[in-house]
């Protein structure tokens, strides 16, 4: 079959205009996309895209510099943090909220018969400890806190309302040398005692627990 | 003409519906393969107003010439030479020598049909 000339061009020209078309739905986003259409406008386009990328490696620099300092601050915040929550422990202990082990002292105080221990002597005792850096003190196994009180009724003492009896055991976690020299110092509180005919006996423990007394 | 006119508005139309896209590694490829269809285009048409037209010669040429100016290309990439240069620089020349030869043939075939009038 012989086909005529004009329609095989046609033809020839139809795949060429479908490919023509077809590449410029190609390279139309391409082009819209990257701007230029010379060689200078791209050079001038790539110069552009070379300082771009300069002030954005300046501002990395930068932000990367910022990242460090928050870095720094975000480590001393934690520092700050660590501190203060060792300061709320210690005074969570000194407070009497929270149980506390360690080396401290055993008091133990036995009066003789009709012999009467005044609250106001616990009180100077407690205020003695507290002084010689106590972290935690107890008298017969009653926690001394931020809202203990003493008080005597007669011949009785209480502790926050409880009543206590002798033989009393006074127990308190701190620096047992500091705390032994308080006691033992001259006219203190071993001495009172001793004046008084009360017996007293200190004894050092190295793994003492006193529990939490809690908010009564 | 008409014949023309037909195929550029059902080309047009094709291109825009079809829907794929040539991928664009393959653009440059397809750029130079045009080239060389329309070479060929514009040989067919200089062929048919000489009165020597051949359809197996054209069909050949059309579809091989595209075929090697691509493959062209394509080594030219892979061996880091802009081999596609020489075909657009050998097809732009032959097109434009074509159109040339069409001219002077149409004008010619012009001027005779008015001295004939």
């Amino acid at each position: 079959m012989k086909i005529k000339p004009g329609f095989l061009i046609a033809l020839s020209f139809l795949i060429v205009v479908v490919l023509l078309v077809l590449q410029f739905k190609a390279r139309e986003p391409l082009l819209r996309e990257v701007g230029p259409t010379s060689s200078s406008e791209a050079i001038i386009y790539l110069r552009t895209l070379n300082d771009k990328k300069e002030s954005l490696l300046k501002e990395i620099e930068k932000l990367e510099f910022r990242v460090l300092e928050l870095n720094e601050v975000t480590l001393e915040k934690a520092d700050f943090e660590r501190s203060l929550n060792q300061e709320i422990m210690k005074w969570e202990a000194l407070l009497g909220l929270k149980g506390m082990t360690g080396a401290g002292l055993e008091v133990t105080i036995t009066p003789q018969k009709n012999q009467v221990i005044s609250a106001e002597t616990f009180m100077d005792l407690i205020n003695d400890l507290w002084g010689g850096g106590a972290m935690a003190i107890s008298i017969n196994k009653n926690r001394i806190g931020w809202n203990s009180y003493l008080h005597q009724i007669d011949n009785q003492v209480f502790i926050s309302g409880r009543l206590i009896e002798s033989p009393f055991l006074v127990e308190v976690i701190g620096s047992t040398q500091v705390l032994e020299s308080v006691l033992k110092i001259p006219g203190g509180f071993e001495e009172k005692m001793l004046i008084q005919g009360v017996e007293l006996k200190i004894t050092t423990n190295n793994r003492m627990i006193i529990s939490a007394g809690g908010v009564q | 003409m008409i014949l023309f006119i037909l195929a550029l508005a059902i080309g047009v139309g094709v291109g825009f519906y079809l829907p794929w896209q040539i991928p664009l590694i393959y653009s440059k490829y397809v750029s130079i393969a045009i080239v060389a269809a329309l070479d060929s285009l514009f040989g067919g048409l200089r062929a048919e107003l000489e009165n020597n037209f051949d359809n197996r010669v054209f069909i050949s040429g059309f579809m091989l010439n595209a075929v090697i100016a691509a493959f062209f290309a394509y080594i030219g990439d892979r061996l880091g030479l802009d081999l596609y240069l020489a075909a657009v620089v050998v097809f732009g020349t032959r097109i434009f020598q074509n159109l040339a030869i069409m001219r002077r043939l149409i004008l010619n075939n012009y001027l005779k049909s008015r001295e004939r009038k």
